[in-house]
């Protein structure tokens, strides 16, 4: 029991890490319709400025809002000097253009970063908790509590805050959004820079109890059967998805890959359920389902 | 007087020719290159302290001389851990350097060794120094099936080997030592299974069970209960990832606070005590390499003495040294080969090689580096010290074939 229990819980932990990423993705793919390939960049970006910040001895109260006003910029600067200047292209050459952007961001963090990891470690009171024989760190409880919160913040935002409402009535259509008077452009920045910051805090999740390198952004594919399986327009959906591939791979890990005598078997354990729901259903459990006039 | 003059002219002319189309004087201009794919990026990150080591080992035997009157030169590529590039660099080095001058290589990459074993053996027949000690090359037929091939270390098998043989001996307990082994789920980390097997039974050791981890693991705690569960007194850690490692330790602190963890080679580094902190207190490695620290060592005092006249920044000490004790050794086998009054070939390198007669500056506490099985054949076993913050000896270093029988 206490093994099913461990099990569980580091696939939820996990999945939330993985859900947070996805959320990333679908705010940009609900605004605009580009999947945002330098997602995991954007992740690594997150976690070396906090690295910075932390580095330079700022107290935590100051290095938490500070990296991820970092990360906003950052979000902004990218989408105003990259993705506005392609506006009104197809959303699949914008698209296009974030593999490239994944890939100079890779080259600039080695740059300006380095090559060697650099320990991240959150300063936060111990958290650790013992269920039975079951463990699980303070540092991972953490990094759980940390997306959870994300996403329930993001979650109201968008809900209740007059700029999540306006980002919302530009992600149903940005015609109409003009048409009524909001500024779209301003909206899509905002946007790239919110997206940015959820990615900053999947970084700092990941990094968290290990350490962040350059080449840390692979964790965004990770992702991938996340918003494929969860819907690529949905937050909800990305965060439930998260949390079943998270699932899937520790117990397919640590109970199905054994009993099938497969090694490896966890790494494509999430494209096995994903092809079965893709079959199913072809928009992901909570996509929206598109309807062309023909 | 014009007599004189012209005299002079002509002999100096002659001279001129006799010299410009003297073999000897000619080849004694031309560089002796060795060319090194290092990961600089793609899949395993960037790590130019690889690069820097050859380069400033070459340094060293040009400075120290050169090989015959010719210079290293040591030639950095990105290999980006891919084995396409890798062939791809090989291919085109292969087919544009003459191969009187293009003399060494080294691919940085296990599997890249593996695509290459045809090529580098039976075509271009070229000297290979690797970084990789896989039993799968460096086994009991490497001299026969791939003579061409060398590895810069102890092989995994032997290493492993020396592991389980410490553990018994330091076994306090009447009843057999509870091991289990934890590994990085890929195929280097499944090929040292047979081998451990056959050690576990050798020595009386109970092999519980070996379990795999994900490189994307956000957590190794499940298979930490396993390991409480089964009772396990000791784990063999096979990895060679610093991020992976740094959280391992972390963790394995926090579950199994009283199992120590044990590992070879890739595991070997101080720097896990500035990524995992006082975590990596304790953990037992084998390696055959002395530690940057330790500067009554003439191999560690050249190399620091260089690191620190060029000014680098070295990190990951581990793999500098292991690039540069490839640069040392291509330059001792070419300066055997010159001493023996052979041509500087690749056959008679590898002759050489395979023949070397040498401490390499007193690596390894001055004891005489044996080749012939292409593997080091020195070793120690080496624990973490958080006092220290440093690896330290608890071993000396052991003909590691010897300790293992």
């Amino acid at each position: 029991m206490d093994y099913l229990i461990q099990v569980i819980g580091s696939g939820i932990i996990q999945g939330l890490v993985y859900g947070l990423i996805a959320v990333s993705l679908v705010l940009i793919y609900k605004s605009s319709g580009v999947f945002n390939f330098a997602v995991g960049e954007f992740c690594t970006a997150g976690a070396v400025f906090f690295f910075i910040l932390q580095s330079l001895g700022l107290p935590l109260w100051v290095v938490i809002p500070g990296f991820l006003l970092m990360a906003a910029v950052f979000g902004g600067l990218i989408e105003k000097l990259i993705i506005d200047r392609l506006i009104g292209r197809d959303p699949m050459a914008i698209t296009l253009v974030t593999i490239g952007i994944s890939s100079i961001l890779v080259g600039l963090l080695l740059f300006f970063f380095g090559a060697n990891p650099e320990i991240v470690e959150l300063p936060l009171p111990d958290l650790t908790l013992e269920i039975g024989s079951a463990l699980f760190i303070s540092s991972q409880v953490w990094n759980g509590i940390i997306a959870a919160l994300a996403m329930i913040a993001l979650l109201l935002f968008y809900k209740f805050s007059t700029m999540g409402i306006l980002m919302r009535a530009t992600a149903d259509s940005q015609v109409k959004s003009i048409v009524l008077g909001i500024n779209a452009r301003r909206i899509l920045t905002i946007t790239w820079g919110i997206s940015a910051v959820v990615a900053a805090l999947s970084g700092l999740a990941v990094a968290n109890g290990s350490a962040v390198s350059y080449d840390m952004g692979i964790v965004g594919l990770a992702a991938l059967p996340v918003v494929l399986l969860g819907g690529l327009e949905s937050i909800p959906g990305a965060i439930i998805a998260g949390i079943i591939i998270g699932l899937v791979e520790t117990t397919s890990n640590f109970y199905f890959g054994p009993w099938l005598g497969l090694t490896g078997f966890q790494a494509i354990s999430p494209y096995i359920l994903l092809l079965v729901v893709l079959l199913i259903r072809p928009e992901g459990l909570f996509g929206q389902e598109l309807i062309e006039r023909v | 007087m014009k007599k004189m003059v012209l005299v002079c002219s002509v002999f100096l002319l002659g001279l001129a020719v006799v010299f410009q189309s003297s073999p000897t004087v000619a080849e004694e201009k031309k560089p002796v290159k060795f060319l090194l794919t290092a990961p600089l990026s793609g899949i395993l990150g960037s790590v130019p302290d690889i690069g820097y080591g050859l380069m400033d080992a070459a340094q060293y035997i040009n400075d120290t001389g050169g090989i015959g009157g010719r210079k290293l030169e040591a030639i950095v590529e990105d290999g980006r851990y891919d084995v396409p590039t890798i062939v791809g660099l090989f291919n085109k080095y292969a087919a544009d350097e003459p191969k009187d001058e293009f003399l060494f290589f080294c691919p940085f990459a296990g599997p890249a060794l593996k695509a290459l074993r045809e090529k580098a053996n039976q075509e271009e027949k070229i000297p290979v120094l690797g970084a990789s000690m896989t039993n799968q090359i460096f086994n009991d037929r490497v001299s026969k099936d791939t003579p061409y091939y060398f590895t810069t270390g102890p092989g995994y098998n032997e290493q492993w080997a020396m592991v389980l043989k410490y553990i018994k001996k330091n076994h306090k307990k009447s009843t057999p030592p509870r091991v289990a082994l934890h590994y990085y789920d890929n195929s280097t980390g499944r090929e040292i299974h047979q081998s451990l097997r056959d050690y576990a039974k050798k020595y009386g050791i109970d092999l519980v069970m070996m379990e795999p981890f994900s490189p994307k693991a956000q957590t190794f705690a499940p298979g930490f209960l396993k390991f409480r569960q089964k009772k396990v007194e000791y784990i063999l850690f096979w990895n060679w990832s610093f991020k992976v490692g740094a959280r391992y330790f972390k963790e394995v602190k926090k579950y199994l606070p009283n199992v120590p963890t044990y590992g070879v080679h890739w595991t070997a580094a101080n720097l896990f005590f500035h990524l995992a902190g006082d975590s990596y207190d304790g953990h037992y490695v084998v390696s055959g390499y002395p530690l940057e620290t330790e500067l009554d060592n003439t191999f560690i005092k050249n190399v620091t003495d260089m690191a620190k006249k060029k000014k680098r920044s070295i990190k990951t000490w581990g793999f500098y040294l292991q690039s540069w004790v490839m640069g040392q050794l291509a330059g001792e086998a070419s300066r055997q080969v010159l001493r023996e009054g052979k041509p500087l070939t690749r056959a008679n390198i590898r002759d050489a090689l395979e023949n070397i007669d040498t401490t390499l500056t007193g690596m390894f506490g001055g004891n005489k580096l044996d080749y012939t099985t292409h593997k080091f054949s020195q070793a120690r076993m080496l624990r973490a010290d958080k006092g220290k913050k440093s690896l330290v000896p608890v071993t000396d270093w052991v003909d590691i074939y010897e300790y293992i029988k």
